[in-house]
């Protein structure tokens, strides 16, 4: 009986999984740039639904990020940049709603250095 | 969700989150779980202890559901990453649709129907009984094992061992005043026959793992 009982719980025991996890973005954490970028990105490796994706630079101030998709859920999303970056450090705090609906979120930080 | 706790950014709000659905989690099973006990011992309760057990199963239904309802405007926050969340009202209807939003929904429902437990008859009982499954299915409803193969059964076998992981939970409640009687023997009787209850609720747990 303890081990049928055994062999039940080895058989139906799955590995603890995690939310929805962010894949990679543009630009890459940490990245030092020479020149602005024209967009960010970030890529999942599920469908998410991204709800927070904004920009900043050194001083706190929101630089504008145009966006499209609204709310859909999608593995990828994109802000596109109006102007282009000077040199500075800039943050992108991003947040979504995984496929298993719990909210996950994080902060990117990059550098433009510009030209040397 | 200590793991996020611990590994979570140090955000406030994220923060926030993770108290409200160990308040509610805890306090939705300890309420299935005395209406379990209350139908296991019926006729083994005192006057006073079966008051007691159903004030203990009005304040955890209350809690469960005032928790379950503070946690939105926290999620929208934490979701718009700043307190304009709270009144980013295409959140709300996101949240909803999702399997927080499926969650939320069985275990009010089922929070719900446990209040019928207060109502001393069968057909209370048997309502309260249903409420205490849908409270447990709400888990299956919100974990991460039914994203993947194979769902039903792991449905299954998630509800049945919340289900009877509630008992212990919501019977120990139950049982503090039983202890106090002044007649022993009365007291031993009740006690043995929710034990006997809980030994089927450790074995359900342990094959459901």
């Amino acid at each position: 009986m303890i081990r049928i009982l055994a062999l039940l719980v080895v058989l139906v025991a799955s590995p603890a999984l995690a939310h929805s996890e962010l894949r990679g973005s543009e630009p890459s954490s940490g990245a030092v740039l020479v020149a602005s970028p024209d967009r960010v990105a970030l890529r999942f490796n599920e469908r998410v639904t991204v709800t927070t994706l904004r920009l900043r630079d050194g001083r706190g101030q929101i630089i504008t990020l145009e966006t499209s998709g609204g709310l859909d859920a999608a593995s990828e999303k994109f802000g596109r940049l109006g102007t282009p970056l000077v040199p500075g450090a800039y943050d992108i705090d991003w947040a979504a709603l995984s496929a298993d609906g719990h909210p996950i979120g994080g902060r990117i930080r990059f550098v433009i250095q510009g030209q040397q | 969700m200590i793991i996020e706790l611990i590994q979570g950014e140090g955000d406030l709000f994220n923060i926030l989150t993770v108290i409200l659905r160990a308040i509610y989690s805890f306090a939705s099973l300890a309420a299935a779980g005395l209406v379990l006990t209350l139908a296991v011992l019926a006729g083994q309760l005192t006057p006073e202890e079966s008051r007691a057990a159903r004030r203990w199963l009005l304040a955890f239904v209350l809690i469960g559901m005032v928790a379950s309802l503070a946690a939105w405007p926290v999620r929208a926050i934490v979701l718009a990453k700043g307190i304009d969340g709270l009144w980013r009202w295409d959140f709300y209807p996101l949240v909803a649709r999702s399997r927080i939003g499926d969650a939320f929904f069985l275990r009010m429902s089922g929070l719900t129907l446990a209040l019928f437990g207060l109502w001393r008859s069968g057909a209370g009982v048997a309502l309260a009984a249903i409420g205490a499954a849908m409270i447990a299915a709400s888990y299956v409803a919100m974990g991460h094992s039914t994203l993947y193969r194979p769902r039903q059964e792991l449905a299954a076998l998630i509800g049945l061992h919340l289900f009877a992981l509630s008992f212990w939970i919501g019977g120990l409640f139950a049982l503090g005043p039983i202890t106090q009687r002044r007649d022993q023997r009365s007291a031993a009787q009740a006690i043995t026959i929710w034990s006997r209850a809980a030994m089927i609720a450790v074995a359900i747990m342990i094959a459901t793992g």
